[in-house]
């Protein structure tokens, strides 16, 4: 969530985030989203090389029941992190993500900007190309990933 | 980040009863008693259940039977056991948590670990050195650096020639000691160790090529064949062409009109026993190629099973970095409906109020890591197992199919053969097939063997170019860390200065001291350039000790050293100090640990113990003389 925070070029909401960092979790699910009319975002996806649902060592379930478990466990994480004054107060009781004055202490910036170069493409993929999708709607984000429900099971 | 050990109890057993039983601090920790008393054997205890291959046993020790010591490090508990022993090389029980936890659960919890690392298991070096953080580094004779080794630049005892600094022992090469002294002092990095640990496999597998190479080369030149390139080509062309001259003589010798019903039976037996042969191959070869199938698919498996677990680890690792980062953070707010905290102080927690605890860290995440490592040794070993046994398969399914195809080549021949006078003349000519058959078979097998000598020159010559290439690399790194090597010598020799210009200046036998310089590689140190330092041998005490306290000194300033801020003094009055001055030297030590604020550990024997150190947070255990030794042995136990 740090990472995605920091490889963001705008602000991120709570579900906006919350979205993105099922995908950075779980990079097998980016080739399930439907890319009607950003076929070039297919084009990069492509070429990230990441790996496909059938290459995975393990399992993974419906996208529907990881998003819905994983909430969970994101906003534990991002209670803390707000508790804990990482992340503004202000801006998440608007729902927003930003960090806050004080922000990352040094060794978590550290480990947050080793990450980021680490899987910089992966990032930058799910931070600006995915990001730049509107959320809502029948083009949006939800509807492409098969998530309208908040994960529920139709 | 630094390493960091303590001793927080040492538990030794006698007949299933605790014969010591002791807790130790943070800081100076003091056993003291007559001389006799069993103080040095306490400190071999120590030194042992911490990893030293100790054999020499004291009198009373060797009737023990086993050692417990709970340590923490780098904040992580651990428990650890080895047996008494006089053999060499005792393996060790580690129980992740802490040592009442580990007496209580018997065998649940424990795991052993050899002292060499194996095939099947990690050595319990490595897993201490993880535990501190320590990179493995490579030693001598193909091994890494291990506990043993790096506790000889810990332990101050009686029994080392007093003008050395390492903890003396028979087999000392000068490479382990410079190794040691690196890694402690934190004189190397990462990549340095990698590639020297790299470039040992690669030389290893450089020569076991090259040993491949030569058996092939001899074996080949016993067959007495030129194995130069086409020599089998053009001989193999010749007998294609006479072969098929032989089966047109065949097929026209089927035209003639010969009789003989002797010849016939006897043809048909052939065919009968040819057509069992091809059965049973064609059987085996069946059985053989669903052996490699269904070991193709698990070395894939395992493949990505590995791959999985490596990732695990990664992401297992940044986990626990993560971890710590944000649970030093301490809270603002209420995590649970994000309202301000009051009456917060840094020694309570923000939340509920509690005493923080001290600086330690969940064992279990340890052990969790501990576990996906022995798996990946595991499953790379049992990888290993397969890729072997299906090179083995498809070497055996390649026989297969070669004798099965020539056997079916003379199946055909005798099956279209007439059972006529003219079989006689055909089983000539299929005679001279079949060895005809034999020698292509034979050539086509010179011609892979000829491939393998070619294959393994070319990775014979690509391994020594990649050895080259990692010298190279290793020779720059090396002379990147001559820099950092004079920071930390200045460092320690400042602190050593520190601690000798404590000592009482009527006993000072080295009071025009300017400089002190030490070698760790060599195996020495000097005052002003002499190291016949002092005629004395308690100055010369004095001086040793001063050096192990000036690199512990040093360790809790400078973050790159890796020394694990621990330290075994034995005997600070050896060699027949006079009792004022080691009282003094004793102070001395307390008040310049006093001033420290990072974590250390010093653990020291005396039988002159100065009065204003018989204080609570620098004694261990009482005042022990003859009649109460540190070990409580019973009086019967000893006639076993």
């Amino acid at each position: 969530m740090l990472a995605l925070i920091t490889a963001s070029p705008r602000r991120l909401s709570v579900s906006r985030a919350s979205l993105l960092d099922t995908f950075l979790l779980f990079p097998e699910y980016l080739h399930e989203i439907q890319y009607t009319g950003f076929g070039e975002l297919r084009g990069s996806l492509q070429r990230l090389n990441l790996p496909k649902m059938k290459d995975s060592f393990t399992n993974l379930p419906d996208i529907r029941i990881v998003y819905r478990e994983l909430q969970v466990f994101q906003r534990a994480a991002l209670h803390q992190l707000v508790a804990k004054n990482i992340l503004s107060s202000p801006s998440f009781k608007d729902s927003r993500l930003q960090m806050s004055e004080v922000g990352m202490p040094s060794d978590l910036k550290q480990t947050i900007q080793a990450f980021v170069a680490e899987n910089s493409a992966q990032l930058a993929f799910i931070a600006n190309d995915l990001n730049a999708i509107p959320l809502d709607g029948p083009m949006g984000l939800f509807r492409r990933t098969n998530l309208e429900m908040g994960g529920r099971l139709r | 980040m630094s390493s960091i050990l303590k001793l927080n109890r040492l538990v030794v057993m006698k007949s299933g009863q605790r014969a010591y039983d002791e807790k130790f601090h943070s800081g100076l920790n003091i056993i003291h008693g007559a001389n006799g008393s069993g103080k040095s054997t306490i400190l071999d205890f120590i030194f042992f259940a911490l990893g030293e291959n100790l054999t020499d046993w004291k009198q009373y020790a060797q009737y023990c039977e086993a050692v417990f010591a709970e340590i923490s490090t780098n904040g992580t508990i651990l428990t650890l056991k080895r047996e008494v022993s006089k053999d060499n090389n005792r393996p060790m029980s580690i129980y992740f948590g802490k040592l009442e936890d580990g007496l209580t659960s018997a065998a649940e919890g424990w795991q052993r670990f050899p002292y060499a690392r194996n095939e099947h298991s990690q050595a319990f070096s490595q897993i201490l050195f993880k535990a501190l953080g320590l990179p493995e580094i490579p030693g001598d004779e193909g091994s890494n650096i291990t506990m043993h080794q790096i506790l000889r630049l810990m332990y101050v005892d009686q029994s080392t020639p007093f003008q050395r600094i390492f903890r003396s022992e028979d087999f000392d090469p000068r490479d382990t000691r410079e190794a040691v002294s690196e890694l402690l002092c934190g004189i190397g990095n990462n990549e340095l160790y990698s590639k020297r640990i790299l470039l040992r496999e690669k030389k290893k597998s450089e020569s076991e090529l090259g040993a491949k190479l030569t058996n092939l080369m001899r074996a080949t030149s016993n067959l007495g064949e030129n194995f130069v390139e086409g020599a089998f080509e053009s001989e193999t062309k010749n007998l294609t062409g006479r072969r098929e001259t032989l089966q047109k003589e065949i097929v026209a010798l089927h035209e003639d009109d010969i009789d003989s019903s002797k010849v016939a039976k006897s043809a048909e037996n052939d065919r009968r026993k040819l057509y069992q042969a091809i059965s049973k191959d064609r059987d085996t070869l069946v059985s053989s190629e669903r052996e490699i199938a269904a070991l193709e698919f698990e070395i894939r498996d395992s493949e990505q099973f590995l791959n999985h677990l490596a990732q695990l680890l990664k992401d297992f690792d940044r986990t626990a970095v993560t971890f710590s980062a944000i649970g030093d953070v301490p809270f603002e707010l209420c995590p649970a409906c994000l309202q301000p905290l009051t009456d917060t102080d840094d020694k309570h927690c923000h939340l509920c109020k509690e005493a923080l605890p001290r600086d330690e860290k969940d064992t279990k995440l340890f052990e969790l890591r501990m576990d996906i490592d022995g798996q990946i040794v595991e499953s790379k070993r049992l990888q290993r197992k397969r890729v072997e046994k299906l090179e083995e398969a498809k070497k055996s399914a390649t026989g297969l199919k070669s004798r099965m195809t020539r056997a079916m080549k003379q199946f055909d021949e005798l099956r279209n053969a007439s059972v006529d006078g003219r079989t006689a003349l055909v089983s000539e000519k299929s005679r001279e097939l079949g060895k005809i058959d034999a020698r292509l078979d034979e050539l086509s097998k010179f011609s892979d063997l000829r491939k393998q000598i070619n294959d393994l020159k070319e990775a014979k010559e690509r391994a020594s170019a990649e050895v080259t290439k990692l010298r190279n690399a290793i020779e720059a790194l090396e002379l990147a860390r001559e820099t950092r090597r004079r920071v930390v010598k200045t460092e320690i020799a400042s602190d050593t200065k520190r601690v000798l210009e404590k000592d009482l200046k009527e006993h000072n036998d080295f009071e025009a001291l300017d400089n002190f310089d030490f070698s760790f590689e060599d195996d020495w140190f000097a005052i002003n350039g002499d190291p016949i330092i002092t005629t004395s041998a308690s100055g010369m005490v004095v001086v040793k000790n001063s050096l192990f306290l000036g690199m512990l000194l040093a360790s809790l300033k400078d973050h790159k050293m890796m020394y694990p801020r621990f330290l075994l003094l034995d005997n600070v009055e050896d060699k027949g100090m006079v009792g004022d001055r080691v009282r003094n030297f004793q102070k001395a030590i307390a008040d310049l640990m006093d001033q420290e604020s990072a974590p250390h550990q010093i653990i020291m024997t005396t039988s002159t113990l100065n009065p204003a150190l018989a204080r609570e947070d620098c004694i261990v255990g009482p005042s022990y003389s003859k009649q109460n030794r540190t070990l409580k042995i019973q009086g019967g136990a000893l006639g076993a």
